[in-house]
């Protein structure tokens, strides 16, 4: 019997290593000053308003933003690339994957990063929130074409970077409807249509650790909440939902939305 | 290690045990193989041809890995597909409501005839690239074509027919033995494998050769195989692109997701208290009211429209989107609100915009999928 179980979890083992290896996209060709001993990264993505974990689609609105004004969330699906961990040495590491997940399928919140990372101290991991304007081109990316992750030509086109989607209480007490959508900033003025890229590359604050003989994995942890605060409060009786064509509303959310994540070792 | 063997035989069968359960109920009939069948040579795999545009721009394909497509097992399937013997009393097939020529719909008629006439529940859906779907009816039910395949058979509004009479049926018929035979070597002929070669047949009939195919395809430097969009009809695209206007396409994507359709379930927001939909099947309450968010592709020979075919124009889709979704309606997509805010669910579309908008909806017609010949008997 022990037997039987033992081949059995050699097997589930060999079956997750492989696919595992299966979703390495990794075409690993900078062979220049490889590092060794090197140890694997795995990301994990966890999603807060303040203190609660977000349970999707409740009755009631469970959620509080700066304001006071309650809220629940129906959707959350956001992406991130450009993932870099920076060695106290100076040499940076960037992941090659983006980033797509989707609060309502826990196999989008945890990946195994395409690059071993060699031993030693790191002093912090910055990404890019969406797309820059290197990656942000119409069409190329087929898994977000069949999730409808695009966003609007007559906008600026790309992608979107951000759905994040709920029910809120108003003013006048009434359920309402907010759809933060996030993209690509258009801007109409007197000098005619421009289009301005909205992601944002920041360092997360305490990110630094160290690789030692094992291999390591980093949560991330969204608040969602700092969406609305921090340094503008966002009102949702001003921007609910329809504000992807809004160019202060997106470019809020880019003000707003450089402290989402926090990271840890785990 | 032989009580380990012995233990392993013994968790094998009854989990072949538990399979043979979740089966319908066609196990009291004896499997029939075909006896002089060359099986070795049989099933020639078959490699489906896919419009260039969809090679780079759509998901990857759901093919079961216990039924691949062969050549025989689609040709089986097709024959299954027109069989009206699959009914209680042999007067209905699968392509008495889904007609090759309607994009395998049931053209005209809200709620398809059953076996004896009787009016069904939901409008029969068009079956077109099902192949890239995951999913199937408008309420989510089945989670695979062969799945699917199993429900209009033994429905009460529909064929009415008990699968064990039907293997009964298909088992008499010496032709059918011999196609069995070759598709399915070493295998019965019963609900499995009958709806196997439904599915496989039904994992062919993939549609991309629409004017907006052609438009579209063309900009990413693919030959037009027809027509390309007119300027009226790019300019309904703008229409429905344009989140400002009827921003379409947070359900049925755009240029660059060739099936309009992103497979997800939402409440639109035509009835203030909606049918249950999703939820039949996921018994949370927070689905209630979602449907299946379906292709527009070949909406030309699709009406009437929604799961219940209330509208039997695109001009009153096209209206009720405008000032007719009911924004207190029950778990109302949040996608219903972006063209004018929280506050508000009605958009003022121009004349032109309106009519506009339906010729590039009507530009999303294959012609060549409503006519190929191979998906006729």
């Amino acid at each position: 019997m022990k037997t039987f179980f033992k081949t059995m979890f050699i097997t589930a083992t060999i079956g997750l290593a492989v696919s595992l290896n299966a979703c390495d996209t990794d075409d690993d060709d900078d062979n220049t000053t490889p590092v060794f001993p090197s140890q694997s990264v795995g990301i994990n993505f966890m999603h807060l308003s303040g203190a609660d974990t977000i349970e999707l689609n409740t009755s009631n609105r469970p959620y509080t933003n700066a304001l006071g004004q309650q809220y629940n969330v129906t959707k959350l699906r956001y992406l991130i690339s450009n993932v870099t961990l920076h060695q106290v040495n100076g040499v940076d590491i960037e992941l090659d994957e983006y980033f797509f997940v989707d609060i309502s399928k826990p196999e989008t919140f945890s990946f195994t990063g395409s690059r071993m990372i060699p031993q030693g101290t790191y002093s912090g991991i910055s990404y890019t929130f969406g797309f820059d304007e290197n990656d942000n081109t119409d069409g190329i990316y087929t898994d977000l074409n069949v999730a409808n992750w695009n966003w609007p030509s007559p906008i600026g086109g790309g992608y979107h970077f951000m759905q994040l989607e709920g029910r809120y209480i108003d003013s006048n007490s009434a359920d309402q409807f907010f759809a933060t959508h996030m993209g690509t900033a258009r801007k109409i003025d007197s000098t005619g249509t421009t289009f301005e890229a909205n992601h944002f590359t920041v360092m997360i604050p305490n990110s630094g650790f160290v690789v030692g003989n094992s291999n390591i994995e980093l949560e991330f942890t969204m608040n969602i909440n700092e969406w609305y605060t921090n340094p503008v409060n966002w009102d949702f009786n001003v921007y609910g939902a329809g504000i992807m064509p809004n160019y202060n509303a997106q470019k809020l959310l880019n003000t707003n939305g450089k402290d989402i994540f926090t990271v840890r070792m785990k | 290690m032989r009580r380990d063997t012995s233990l392993i035989i013994v968790f094998i069968v009854f989990s072949s045990m538990l399979t043979l359960v979740a089966c319908v109920d066609d196990d009291p009939i004896k499997p029939v193989h075909c006896e002089n069948c060359p099986s070795e040579n049989y099933p020639t795999p078959y490699s489906l041809k896919l419009p260039p545009l969809f090679a780079s721009q759509t998901a990857p394909l759901n093919i079961p890995a216990d039924n691949p497509l062969t050549v025989e097992g689609i040709a089986l399937g097709k024959k299954l597909f027109f069989e009206k013997r699959l009914s209680i009393n042999n007067t209905i097939s699968c392509a008495s409501c889904h007609q090759p020529e309607n994009s395998f719909n049931d053209r005209g008629k809200s709620f398809s005839l059953g076996a004896i006439g009787q009016p069904g529940h939901i409008n029969a859906m068009p079956l077109v690239n099902l192949i890239y779907a995951d999913r199937f009816n408008w309420d989510g039910s089945a989670n695979s074509l062969e799945e699917q395949a199993l429900i209009p058979v033994a429905h009460p509004l529909e064929m009415m027919e008990k699968w064990v009479d039907v293997a009964i049926k298909i088992q008499a018929d010496p032709v059918y033995v011999l196609e069995f035979g070759k598709a399915f070597p070493n295998e019965s002929i019963d609900s499995t494998t009958i709806t196997k070669a439904l599915a496989q047949f039904e994992r062919t009939l993939v549609s991309g050769n629409s004017p907006a195919d052609n438009y579209f395809g063309a900009e990413v430097g693919i030959v037009p195989q027809g027509r390309v969009l007119t300027v009226e009809e790019i300019r309904g695209f703008e229409v429905f692109d344009d989140p400002d206007r009827g921003d379409c396409g947070h359900c049925h994507g755009g240029q660059y997701n060739p099936n309009w359709t992103d497979y997800t379930f939402r409440n639109n927001g035509l009835d203030l208290n909606p049918d249950s939909g999703l939820a039949k099947v996921t018994k949370q309450p927070f689905d209630v009211g979602k449907f299946k968010v379906p292709s527009l592709r070949n909406l030309k020979y699709t009406a009437p429209y929604m799961h219940d075919g209330r509208f039997n124009t695109l001009e009153e889709v096209v209206q009720f989107y405008m000032d007719g979704v009911e924004p207190n309606s029950t778990n109302i997509s949040v996608d219903m609100f972006h063209r004018t805010g929280a506050n508000g669910h009605t958009i003022a579309l121009t004349l032109q915009e309106k009519s506009d908008l339906v010729a590039f909806l009507k530009a999303l017609t294959d012609e060549e999928f409503v006519t190929n010949p191979n998906f006729r008997p």
